[in-house]
């Protein structure tokens, strides 16, 4: 009785291993944070030099600047600001294309105050928009020597 | 007669635990195994280039190890225990042990798929585990959540 015993553990053991698979596992965490950036492209220069007899200097336009933007949230938006306020009498002023989905609000002036350039931008990635800048003087601005601006458009992010 | 035990008796039973002991003692030296080092840091998509999809993130710090019996060539299939969210894709890749063949990086499911075949090393060899983790920005943002990666070494073909 014993030896049979013996004999079926041997079997056993070499069956065993024959078919036994091998596992191993791990674990991986992971997350998607929100994400919400926007980027431009261009290094604008606006002169205004002219008018027509009669009326206000000639605003200036500036296109070709391109923006671009990516986020994974719903109702982002990009508002502009200055650093420092323009001259009085001189405005300067920039149109966002929207990108799909989006609203643009068109042509705004800027200011230190930032404010809403595109809204409702929702789980997209979008290149090559339209930017454009704009400058107005009115004569009582008179001479304006050369002076710069940096435009800081932000992204806040929606839900 | 069931008393003491014959005299042939004896010597079967000797000879059956020299028998027994032989099969067990090399297993720890010749036996199949596969083992991993612990588990990946986690993984966060965190940014991306504005105009461009998230980046995707990897990460490479962890290993696997494998051995076979040498009768037998295996390969090693990897499986998730539930599948990823909508949009978010977990890949790995197991580079091959010497005269393997790795599939490169496999999108993870719960379905079990191949990752390395032909593995034939008797001796134990250690390779990386590479795992990079995707997501589009329809998959919006998603909290710390796991998933368990299961590796088995099983027959090939």
């Amino acid at each position: 009785m014993k030896v049979t015993r013996l004999v079926a553990a041997a079997a056993l053991i070499g069956a065993a291993q024959q078919v036994q698979a091998q596992t191993a596992t791990q674990t991986v965490t992971f997350q998607v944070d929100p994400i919400n950036q926007v980027g431009v492209t261009g290094t604008p220069s606006l002169l205004i030099n002219a008018a027509v007899p009669g009326s206000a200097p000639t605003s200036v336009t500036s296109t070709g600047n391109t923006w671009a933007v990516t986020t994974n949230q719903t109702a982002a938006k990009i508002t502009g600001s200055i650093a420092s306020n323009m001259p009085t009498g001189v405005t300067l002023s920039a149109n966002l294309g929207a990108p799909s989905g989006a609203t643009s609000a068109g042509l705004k002036s800027l200011s230190t105050v930032a404010v809403d350039l595109v809204t409702t931008i929702t789980k997209l990635n979008a290149s090559g928009l339209s930017l454009a800048y704009q400058l107005d003087a009115t004569a009582a601005a008179g001479v304006v020597t050369s002076s710069t601006r940096v435009v800081t458009f932000t992204i806040t992010g929606g839900t | 007669m069931r008393g003491q035990p014959k005299g042939w008796q004896r010597r079967a039973v000797v000879a059956l635990r020299l028998v027994l002991f032989g099969l067990c003692a090399p297993m720890s030296t010749r036996a199949q195994s596969l083992s991993v080092s612990g588990s990946p840091p986690a993984m966060k998509v965190t940014t991306a280039a504005a105009g461009s999809a998230p980046t995707a993130v990897t990460d490479a710090s962890t290993t696997y190890s494998t051995r076979t019996t040498g009768s037998t060539t295996k390969k090693i299939t990897v499986q998730l225990n539930s599948n990823m969210p909508t949009g978010i894709t977990l890949r790995v890749a197991l580079a091959a042990t010497t005269g393997a063949t790795t599939l490169g990086a496999v999108t993870l499911t719960t379905t079990a798929q191949d990752a390395v075949t032909n593995i034939t090393n008797t001796n134990s060899q250690t390779k990386a585990i590479t795992y990079t983790l995707s997501a589009t920005l329809a998959a919006g943002v998603v909290t710390s959540s796991t998933r368990t990666i299961t590796f088995t070494l099983a027959a090939y073909p």
